[in-house]
Formats: structure tokens, C-alpha cells, sequence
């Protein structure tokens, strides 16, 4: 059975949409992640049109987050001053994000972008989970165990002291972190939380208590306004194909939660790194193998 | 299916066949939200003394046409835009004409730019169509002596607007007669809705999105979560 999805005009199975809902869902509830940077590659890989892949991933990465932000916001464990000027750099981020598609989108060369973009980002985070898993794994068996260590980050200027999470560091270090991941949120229709979590433990330092939560509330705020910014600038955000998501993936997302408790935490990350690594090698076979249509048709 | 479809055939070929010489089963498509593309029977008339060629155009847009280009080892894409384009181009014709015959005739040509030379511009723009189902070459399935009959599938990408047909009686590479009637695609229900609300009251699309994702997450995650 296929249904029509009105802005990516075309017709799409929706066992399979469901299928690639309930699977992101699942994962993302497994792993602790938003599940942008499986979803959008997947559903490009299932047909969906590249740029339309990203805005709709957007609004699913708000309403994975959103609920997760206000049950950290109850229990009071966000960093507001660290998560504003988190946002403030996200929103700069996410403009010249969703700019920056818009741009090479017109161009006609987004799938070559994206493809070779997540091919080396997913390459990336999955090698660098699993070598992560590999170090602490190490560093547990030897007792010694170091958060983070002091950079050239904490030698930046305008430090100023953060309560919540006793920090005393420069503003342009979350100012420039928020910016990265905005950038991504625009651009590639991710939340970012599998990057900006490491980047919040292990570049500025703060304790693992408020990162979540803090965490959270930049996704959903940055991925709101990428969602604003999507539909007013590049018109691609398929409200059919967002409500399938949206909701097959909260399923899965409960039925994660159900077997979560089940499997060791190191075992996840493990799994987690392969997953990625797996996506990544669909990626760039896409790349290298040869194309069944020379050529292909858009409507401007 | 088969049986339906000569019902209708010979209702047509009774009342308006002999005043028009051709005809579809409808001349109105509409787009909602369980549309797969849709299928549909051209019919009428033959002559002994003519070819015919039946043309559908659809209404003319601005496109890219993205040709792969292997660099080294990687696939990449090599972008190319053309102004005023026929969104949707088909050629049925009888007895059986390959595209390179129809360049022999002129009036064809003038009239119909995707089929008016056989430069690799329209080659790649008839291929890029193709690869979307929006271009194909057809023949007309002789019925008994006097009638023709064809079935094709309007494809479900294609795009709102008006397709043009052309029915032309050919004797020696010259047209001898033309008739045009027209097929009205239209985007109905809840689809012409959305549409409608992303690009012209954008901020309402906002707004229902984000109501929408709020509501269900909060809702899934009241109903679904483990305790």
C-alpha cells in the first residue's frame, strides 16, 4: 500500500515508512539519541528527495526532543546560562545552516553534499564511539579515570562563571560549539546531540548531571527555529511524511524503552558505533557504485 | 479490468468517436492522498489512408536535468537547467514510428520542441523525463479494421496542470489533419490543502507542525513510556 506524500510528490510504501519510523524510533530510544542522523540518510536511501529528507527530519528531531527537555526541565537539570548561549550560537548556526542548503540545493548538487557529507560524519562518530568505548574500557580495567582535561578552550577570552555546572570559562567556547551543531541542525536536519554531549563532557568540562537536560533544551529550541526557517526558506518539510514519523518513531521508541534495561550499557555503545559504521557503508556505496539513471529530472 | 474498459470503449466509439476521430477515458485527473498515478485508455478511429500520431504535452516549466559524472572512483553530479520544457511529453503513433521518423516531419517539429532535433540537449532532457515515467513512445494496438486503442499510466509525480494532446493525421510525412483536446490534472482534497497552506500561509503550516509534535510526543510519551 502506498501513499502520496504531497511536497515530495511522490507515492511512497507506507509499510516501509512505517518500517523506518518504528526502526529510528527504536534506535534512538535505545542508544539515548535524537535519531536526525540515522533518519535522514535512511529516508534518502528509501527515495525520499535529499532536501525534503532533511526539513522533515527537523520537526521529528523536535518531537523526539522536546518531551525528553521538559521532563529534565521538571527535575531541574538544565544549565540555562550554558544552554542560552548554546542557543545563541545555534540560532547563528542553524541560519547559515539552512542558507547554506538552500544555496546548494539550487544548484542541483545537494545528494552529492549530503551523501559525502554523512558518509565522513557517520565514518567519524561511529569511530570514534567505538574507539571511546575501546579507551574507557581500558581505563576502567587500569582504575584511573579523568573527565576532561584543560585545552586551549579554557585560555579563550570573556570567561564567565557558570553556576550550575561551577565552570569559569570563556563564553566563545559554547558560543562556537552551538554554532557548530546549529549549522548541522540547518544544514543537515540532525539535532546534533551525539556531538554536542561529547563536546559539553570532554571539551567544556561540565558535570554529567546537567548535560542531558541542558543538551536537550538546545535541540529542541535550535531545531524549532530550524523548523521556522526550513518552511519559510526552502519549503521542505512534508507534513504527511512528518506525521508518519513522528509517530511510528514515538513507538519505537517506547518499545525501546521496554528492552533498554535488558542490555549492558557497553555492549549499547558498541552496537551503536557498527550501526553507524553500517549506515556510512550504504552511504558510500551509493557513491561509488554505478547509477542505474545517467540522468535525472528535477521541476524547478 | 479488461471487461470495464472495452464497456467503456464502446459507449465512446458509439457517441462522440465519429465527430472527434479519438478519445480517453477521462479528461480529468485528481490528485489526493491515495494517488499511485492512473491509468488511462486512449481510443478511436483509424484510417487506411493515414498514420496516425497522437502527442501529449504538458504544460511547459523550468527544469534541471542532473547528469552522473564519474570523477576517479566517485559518481558525482553534473548540473544542467532548461527554461520552458514540457513537464510531461508521450508519442503513441500507427503503424509503430521510431522517434528518428518523426523528425522527417516538419510540422511536427515546429510544433513540438522535445521531439525537433535529435541534439544530445533533448536527448538527455527525453532521458530525464523518461527516468520519472514523465516520456514515453507508445503504439496504437489496431482493433479490428477501424480502431485503435492505447492504455498508458499518467504517473504519480506528475505535476497539477493542463496536458495537451494532439491528434495528427499523417499522409506522406505532412500532416493531413490536427485535433487537440486537453487533460486536466488537479491536486483535490487535504493534498491541495497542505500545498496550499505551505506556500501561502506558511506561518499557519508552522504552527500546525509544531502543535502537532508537541501533542504527540507528549501524548506517545504518557501512553507508551515503561512507568
Amino acid at each position: 500500500m502506498s501513499f502520496y506524500l504531497p511536497i515530495a510528490e511522490i507515492s511512497i510504501n507506507i509499510y516501509l515508512l512505517l518500517s523506518l519510523g518504528l526502526s529510528i524510533g527504536f534506535l534512538s530510544g535505545l542508544f539515548g539519541i535524537g535519531g536526525g542522523f540515522i533518519a535522514s540518510p535512511l529516508l534518502i536511501l528509501a527515495g525520499v528527495p535529499a532536501s525534503i529528507a532533511v526539513g522533515t527530519t527537523t520537526i521529528q528531531v523536535f518531537a523526539s526532543s522536546s518531551t525528553g527537555a521538559l521532563s529534565h526541565l521538571q527535575k531541574k537539570n538544565v544549565d540555562f546560562q550554558m544552554g542560552s548561549i548554546l542557543i545563541i550560537g545555534g540560532f547563528i548556526g542553524t541560519l547559515c545552516g539552512v542558507f547554506a542548503l538552500k544555496q546548494i540545493n539550487d544548484t542541483g548538487l545537494i545528494e552529492n553534499y549530503l551523501y559525502i557529507f554523512y558518509a565522513i560524519l557517520l565514518s567519524l562518530t561511529a569511530l570514534f564511539i567505538l574507539y571511546e568505548a575501546a579507551r574507557e574500557n581500558f581505563k576502567k580495567k587500569r582504575g584511573k579515570f579523568k573527565l576532561h582535561e584543560h585545552s586551549w578552550i579554557h585560555g579563550l577570552p570573556l570567561k564567565i562563571k557558570f553556576r550550575k555546572s561551577k565552570l569559569y570559562i570563556s563564553i566563545f567556547a559554547p558560543l562556537i560549539i552551538g554554532f557548530f551543531i546549529g549549522m548541522l541542525t540547518g544544514f543537515t536536519g540532525i539535532g546534533g546531540g551525539f556531538i554536542l554531549v561529547p563536546c559539553m563532557i570532554y571539551i567544556l568540562g561540565m558535570t554529567t548531571v546537567s548535560v542531558i537536560g541542558t543538551s536537550l533544551l538546545n535541540i529542541t529550541v535550535v531545531s524549532l527555529i530550524s523548523v521556522i526557517l526550513q518552511v519559510l526558506v526552502n519549503q521542505n518539510i512534508d507534513f504527511i511524511l512528518a506525521i508518519i514519523l513522528i509517530i511510528s518513531s514515538s513507538f519505537g521508541a517506547a518499545l525501546s524503552s521496554r528492552i533498554l534495561d535488558k542490555i549492558k550499557q557497553d555492549v549499547l555503545k558498541v552496537a551503536f558505533g557498527f550501526l553507524i559504521l553500517i549506515i556510512a557503508s550504504f552511504l558510500i556505496y551509493e557513491l561509488l557504485r554505478t547509477p542505474v539513471y545517467i540522468y535525472k529530472l528535477g521541476i524547478l | 479490468m479488461k471487461k470495464y474498459i472495452f464497456v467503456i470503449f464502446l459507449f465512446f466509439v458509439n457517441t462522440s468517436l465519429f465527430s472527434s476521430s479519438f478519445s480517453l477515458d477521462k479528461y480529468d485527473i485528481e490528485i489526493k492522498s491515495n494517488f499511485l498515478g492512473e491509468e488511462i485508455v486512449l481510443f478511436g478511429q483509424k484510417f487506411p489512408t493515414h498514420d496516425l500520431i497522437v502527442i501529449m504535452e504538458g504544460e511547459k516549466k523550468d527544469i534541471s536535468i542532473i547528469e552522473k559524472v564519474k570523477k576517479n572512483i566517485l559518481w558525482t553530479n553534473k548540473y544542467i537547467e532548461y527554461n520552458d520544457i514540457p513537464s510531461f511529453f508521450a508519442i503513441f503513433t500507427l503503424p509503430t514510428k521510431s522517434i528518428n521518423e518523426l523528425f522527417l516531419i516538419k510540422e511536427l517539429k515546429e510544433k513540438h520542441f522535445l521531439i525537433s532535433n535529435s541534439s544530445s540537449k533533448l536527448f538527455k532532457i527525453r532521458k530525464g523525463l523518461e527516468q520519472k515515467s514523465l516520456y514515453f513512445e507508445k503504439p496504437l494496438i489496431e482493433v479490428g479494421s477501424n480502431l485503435f486503442f492505447s492504455k498508458f499510466k499518467v504517473p504519480d509525480n506528475i505535476n497539477s496542470g493542463i496536458i495537451n494532446i494532439y491528434f495528427y493525421k499523417i499522409i506522406d510525412n505532412e500532416v493531413n489533419a490536427v485535433i487537440k483536446k486537453s487533460l486536466t490534472i488537479k491536486k483535490k482534497g487535504f493534498i491541495q490543502k497542505i500545498e496550499y497552506m505551505l506556500y501561502n500561509s506558511p506561518y499557519i503550516y508552522i504552527s500546525a507542525l509544531i502543535m502537532f509534535a508537541i501533542l504527540f510526543s507528549l501524548l506517545s510519551n504518557y501512553l507508551l513510556r515503561k512507568k
